[in-house]
């Protein structure tokens, strides 16, 4: 079972690659678009805090339909927990 | 009184346009059969401010085709909401970056779709369009305007993601990556394959920690994302709450007919501000009821049973409508694909 789960995962970690290189992007940028134990972590604790932002800020509902264009000032609030 | 409030809403002012690009969802070119007056445009915004929105997008077609459209803008403004366009950029010169600035937009969208000027022109029908784009982020870059770069991608400019960074970065100030719906004009043949789509949620969460958000700030659209196990966040938060249409976003058309989202297909119009108020038609108890009235068993297809359905309630409305004609089942999800990895 070991062995399969260990087979299972180099195979998604190959194809995560491979979808990776047909667009031109490097195996550093690759491995950092994956998530690890820490940002998977610190990924729970933010969703968190901006749910609970979230209940004060009726501007914060909107996010998550930025299909008519976000702009660098959401970015200017958030980019310190990202 | 309805619980929702339309927090942001976008608004085809005109669906006039000057370029033909074949991802329009709109099949945008001649302008709608009887759009909206100045007089109904302006008092428009009036009831919007009533019914708390706080940010109203601006789009079309090109907006600033509208020759009326820095008077909405003004009126917008003036009312306390924020202002964001949607423009394609072949318009803009000196005198419409100066109102801009002036109105102190809150985001200037302009799209640019391929890292080569050959095939953004010829995705968006228009030859020297590139230059002129190009030229556009420049201009609004020297007069500090917030700068968001859209790109709409498919089949025909996937592999030039990399290129169009390189142009852009420390001259946007943001970047908006968005899938092409097979939707309005665009071919269904050049929509993303799932394993495509993959690599551009892949794309983003690596140029996200790439750049700093001071370089180039960036962020999938609504459409990418949803509960990767493998991948970093790829959208401006790293929350999907489900589609927002008529929870707190709306859609108005050029013709004064409302929607949940302007990409929904015309079925999804649920009255027109010409025959019934604004409030009515937001506060109406059936308006968007398949978003306000979603139930778990009403997700269908592959989404059926999954464990993130009851928050994400079957992904994007436009997507899943325009693959399977029905709501619920977008199957453009990273958790799903990677399901089947």
């Amino acid at each position: 079972m070991v062995k399969t789960m260990k087979k299972d995962k180099a195979r998604i970690r190959s194809k995560i690659y491979n979808l990776g290189s047909n667009i031109g992007l490097e195996v550093n940028e690759i491995d950092n678009a994956k998530k690890t134990a820490r940002t998977a972590i610190a990924f729970c604790v933010i969703a968190g805090i901006f749910a609970i932002i979230g209940l004060f800020s009726s501007r914060l509902e909107a996010v998550g339909l930025w299909y008519v264009g976000a702009s660098i000032k959401d970015f200017g609030m958030l980019s310190n927990f990202l | 009184m309805s619980k929702y409030k339309p927090i942001s809403v976008a608004w085809e002012i005109t669906l006039k346009c000057n370029m033909n690009c074949m991802h329009c969802g709109s099949t945008a070119g001649e302008s709608r059969v009887n759009e909206l007056t100045t007089k109904e445009a302006l008092n428009l915004c009036e009831d919007l401010h009533k019914l708390n929105t706080k940010i109203v997008n601006l789009t079309g077609g090109e907006p600033i085709l509208r020759k009326d459209w820095a008077e909405i803008g003004k009126k917008i403004r003036d009312l306390g909401m924020d202002l964001s366009l949607l423009s394609n950029g072949l318009a803009l010169n000196e005198k419409i970056a100066a109102q801009l600035r002036t109105l102190d937009v809150y985001a200037m969208a302009i799209s640019i779709d391929g890292g080569k000027p050959e095939t953004h022109d010829f995705v968006r029908g228009v030859k020297g369009s590139f230059d002129r784009c190009m030229s556009g982020i420049e201009l609004l870059k020297k007069e500090n305007i917030p700068t968001t770069v859209i790109t709409t991608v498919h089949k025909e400019n996937i592999k030039e993601l990399t290129l169009i960074r390189d142009k852009i970065v420390n001259k946007a100030k943001a970047w908006q990556l968005q899938i092409a719906a097979p939707i309005g004009r665009f071919p269904r043949n050049l929509v993303l394959s799932k394993e495509e789509y993959y690599s551009l949620a892949l794309f983003i969460a690596a140029t996200r920690k790439k750049y700093s958000s001071k370089e180039l700030a960036v962020m999938g659209a609504h459409s990418i994302g949803y509960n990767s196990k493998f991948l970093k966040n790829t959208m401006v938060l790293p929350i999907w709450k489900g589609c927002q249409a008529g929870i707190s976003t709306m859609a108005i058309q050029s013709n004064g007919g409302v929607k949940g989202c302007l990409s929904l297909p015309e079925k999804y119009v649920e009255g027109n501000i010409r025959e019934k108020s604004l409030s009515d038609i937001w506060n109406s108890s059936s308006f968007a009821s398949y978003t306000r009235n979603f139930k778990y068993s009403d997700l269908e297809g592959s989404c059926k049973d999954c464990k993130y359905g009851k928050k994400c309630r079957g992904g994007c409305s436009t997507m899943s409508a325009a693959l399977n004609d029905k709501l619920h089942c977008d199957s453009y999800c990273l958790y799903m694909i990677e399901k089947e990895m």
